[in-house]
């Protein structure tokens, strides 16, 4: 089965160079620019991993991580990376201990190399 | 002068053992009545000041009771013009100092959602600034992050890349700084203490410096240590203070030159120290080096950097957080700065700490 991966990210200018660098990989991605489209898709495509942005259009990601985690046992299980050039603050703090992504990466501190390892590295074998 | 005699013994009785506790009752009250302040006015420092104040002043009543209950004592006729009327004014104070004191509390709780209120305006405001000015930024630097890996450029346009790169991690730190700034001055730091491996956080540091490392040609010698280290800190603020000192050296530092880590884990606190072989820093800058916007002048000079002094100025702050201490030592040959964070033990309290590799910022 192929392994896809879910983009829910709702700037064009960050979302393409991703996309073409893990197209360039030969991953399968799936995009969507806002909250409840995100939501939608990853229901009914179940990625492999879920990256999300956290201020987004329609739902938050944080909203959208919440309600993956209490939809069901693969929502759960399945690895969110959350990917987001926000502050922290104690709302966002609350949602990271209680959703527990696998990763929270501030964009501007990582390379799109960095980005691509730690996706790889939630992709299951 | 028998009916004043009468009056007055009367007057003592009643002053010792009916004014007496009234008194010290009403100044535990006022004492709470201040404590009570203090907390719904968000523990600020005006707060504080109300506490000193109604306890010195309370203080100072007392003394002038106590003087004045012991010259009662001794002459008796001295009661009615001298002892009464203090007592008399005591009791006046107290009640309308009670009376105040209800009131400012229902004005404290407005004060208190006045503050909640401006908290809440500046995460909005950290949150709107970081995000709008760093999603360009990335933008920025993921693109270049495609152009630079494809083969097919040319070393000129390589060379182009590469100061755009450069130039735009500046902007990033830049704002970093900013908003790490902007966190310090309108408020508290909120630390999330738990267990942390140091080297983690170290690891984490590196690979957000590594392009710039990489573009100037550094090497960077990592802590001798294969296993964790476990300190008991806030893994945000932590990787941002070694990322801070780390970043320092690399621009002080210069091209082709060799920075070396290290860390010292101890019982009760666990070292790290960050070395370059940049120019030494003179000692008339020794006082400034922590404070916000100094700049070592020679360094600026001789290696020109533009990006503000900010950094240490924050790494301190953050340092300070964690519960640890900043300090650094330079020769002619080089510069180590070294930090402090407390070692955890199983006594410290275990706050679930970030899953994430990456750091919060």
């Amino acid at each position: 089965m192929e392994k896809k991966i879910l983009i829910v990210e709702d700037e064009e200018m960050i979302r393409s160079p991703l996309v073409q660098k893990l197209n360039s990989e030969n991953l399968k991605v799936l995009e969507a620019d806002n909250g409840d489209d995100g939501f939608q898709l990853a229901l009914t495509e179940r990625p492999a991993v879920i990256l999300l942005d956290i201020s987004l259009p329609t739902i938050s990601g944080m909203q959208v991580m919440k309600m993956i985690r209490e939809k069901d046992e693969w929502g759960k299980k399945v690895p969110i990376i959350i990917l987001t050039n926000l502050e922290a603050n104690d709302e966002i703090m609350d949602g990271v201990v209680n959703d527990n992504p696998a990763y929270y990466i501030v964009k501007a501190n990582s390379t799109l190399e960095s980005v691509v390892e730690k996706i790889k590295s939630c992709l299951p074998l | 002068m028998y009916i004043m005699k009468i009056d007055a013994e009367l007057i003592r009785t009643m002053l010792l053992y009916s004014g007496w506790p009234v008194l010290v009752l009403g100044g535990f009250f006022l004492i709470k009545q201040s404590i009570n302040f203090y907390k719904s006015t968000g523990k600020t420092v005006l707060g504080k000041l109300v506490i000193y104040l109604t306890i010195s002043n309370l203080l100072t009543m007392l003394c002038l009771g106590f003087v004045a209950t012991i010259y009662m004592l001794q002459d008796i006729n001295a009661v009615i013009p001298i002892v009464l009327p203090i007592f008399l004014v005591w009791f006046l104070v107290i009640t309308i100092v009670s009376l105040i004191a209800t009131g400012l509390d229902k004005q404290a709780i407005v004060y208190n959602s006045t503050i909640t209120e401006l908290s809440r305006a500046k995460d909005e405001f950290l949150a709107i600034a970081s995000h709008q000015l760093r999603t360009p930024l990335t933008s920025i630097k993921w693109s270049l992050d495609m152009a630079l890996a494809n083969k097919e450029i040319s070393e000129e346009e390589n060379k182009i890349f590469n100061t755009v790169y450069k130039e735009n991690e500046k902007l990033i730190e830049l704002v970093s700084e900013l908003l790490s700034v902007a966190r310090i001055e309108t408020g508290k730091i909120n630390t999330r203490k738990g267990k942390v491996d140091i080297m983690i956080a170290i690891q984490d540091a590196y690979d957000i410096l590594k392009p710039l490392i990489q573009k100037n040609n550094q090497e960077v010698a990592m802590p001798n240590i294969s296993t964790p280290v476990y300190v008991g800190a806030d893994k945000m603020l932590l990787t941002e203070s070694v990322k801070n000192i780390l970043s320092n050296s690399i621009k002080f530092g210069g091209s082709n030159t060799k920075i070396e880590l290290e860390v010292k884990p101890g019982r009760k606190l666990c070292t790290f120290s960050v070395t370059n072989h940049g120019p030494e820093i003179p000692e008339t800058q020794k006082e400034k080096m922590f404070k916000k916007f100094s700049r070592e002048e020679g360094a600026h000079k001789s290696i020109g950097q533009e990006v503000g002094g900010l950094g240490l100025y924050i790494t301190k702050t953050f340092v300070e957080a964690n519960g640890g201490t900043i300090w650094y030592k330079s020769k002619q040959d080089g510069t180590t700065f070294f930090f402090t964070v407390p070692s955890y033990t199983e006594s410290m309290d275990r706050e679930k700490s970030l899953p994430a590799e990456q750091i919060v910022k």
